[in-house]
């Protein structure tokens, strides 16, 4: 098969230059520009992307090394806040007891797989994402507390102790 | 993120990953890359980014980096596709535009207030024009672009294995 003429045109892009100067007259105007745009936005645009966003946030967390654990509880917080929803009527809304709820986003109760599926059908998400956070959050908090109790087991070890 | 990047050659899909990148990735201009970086791998704060195919990991097929100006506003610093891959003789297509529809993906994610699902970068004056019409992107002022929302999830939506779909989307189809 014969190779098109020109391919990846404009894979190269930026000026090379590690720091932006946000002095710059032309980024003020960016930024003005910018700022315009999303005022024109709708309300509903507005909403859709900050679903979007908490979204993003979560599969990243997921997908990435955080820094500091993010609990379930602090997901589902900041989906109340971009819908403005009191966390009593949330509560209410998906047969919770309100002193169960604040106990899951204080990080003292977990997402269950009856509440993933109704966070799920909520926000339009897969169930297993919230389950997958509390997993990962598990490790990460086991791993900090004792990894060195770990650190021994290996393959190499297990084999030479069957032997 | 999974992005799917085309061989050029043979016509064949090969799925693709887009994971932050470490210090071993990071390539060299020696090896023909144009940008220094293992130079802006030194900047503070910044976020790198590198595409390879799955089967083959260990080769960097793009770079990308990102730097969050002032906690809201996500900037595209730079974006290179491998040597191997730029010009007539490159091996993948649709690398550059999946490290954009990622850029734009993260831009939802870390873009704050007015900057939320906005991408900003520095364009090349030669590339303002093909970076409106092939990828969407707003020329702003001088060489400073964007992409809007929009923009990004149309970019997304082609060059990213994803599902858009959001409750919003749902209720209006169901009404």
């Amino acid at each position: 098969m014969k190779q098109k003429a020109a391919i990846n045109t404009g894979g190269i892009n930026g000026l090379g230059e590690g720091l932006v100067n946000p002095n710059s007259s032309d980024f003020k105007d960016l930024q003005s520009i910018i700022q315009s745009f999303a005022e024109r936005q709708s309300e509903e645009e507005r909403l859709q992307n900050e679903l979007l966003s908490i979204r993003f946030q979560m599969e990243s967390y997921l997908a990435e090394a955080p820094m500091e654990i993010t609990r379930t509880g602090q997901f589902i917080e900041r989906f109340l806040k971009a819908i403005s929803v009191k966390k009593k009527d949330f509560a209410r809304y998906v047969n919770y007891e309100e002193s169960n709820l604040s106990a899951l986003l204080k990080g003292r109760r977990k997402v269950n797989i009856d509440l993933a599926m109704k966070l799920g059908q909520i926000f339009r998400l897969d169930p297993l994402i919230w389950l997958q956070i509390e997993t990962k959050n598990d490790l990460l908090q086991s791993v900090r507390a004792n990894e060195a109790a770990y650190t021994k087991y290996s393959l190499k070890d297990l084999l030479n102790k069957a032997g | 993120m999974q992005a799917v990047l085309r061989d050029v050659l043979s016509g064949n899909n090969h799925d693709a990953q887009i994971v932050v990148a470490q210090k071993q990735d990071i390539p060299y201009k020696k090896n023909g890359w144009q940008f220094t970086w293992r130079k802006l791998y030194r900047v503070e704060g910044a976020l790198f980014y590198k595409i390879a195919i799955q089967a083959t990991p260990e080769i960097v097929e793009g770079m990308l980096m990102l730097t969050l100006i002032n906690g809201e506003m996500l900037y595209l610093n730079n974006i290179e596709v491998a040597p191997h891959n730029f010009g007539s003789q490159g091996r993948y297509e649709h690398v550059a535009g999946s490290l954009l529809a990622f850029g734009c993906y993260k831009s939802f994610e870390l873009g704050r207030k007015h900057y939320l699902g906005f991408l900003s970068f520095d364009s090349k004056t030669e590339l303002i024009e093909l970076y409106e019409k092939k990828y969407g992107a707003t020329h702003a002022v001088g060489q400073k672009m964007f992409f809007d929302p929009n923009a990004g999830k149309a970019l997304m939506q082609k060059y990213l294995k994803i599902e858009l779909s959001t409750y919003h989307n749902e209720a209006k189809s169901s009404n």
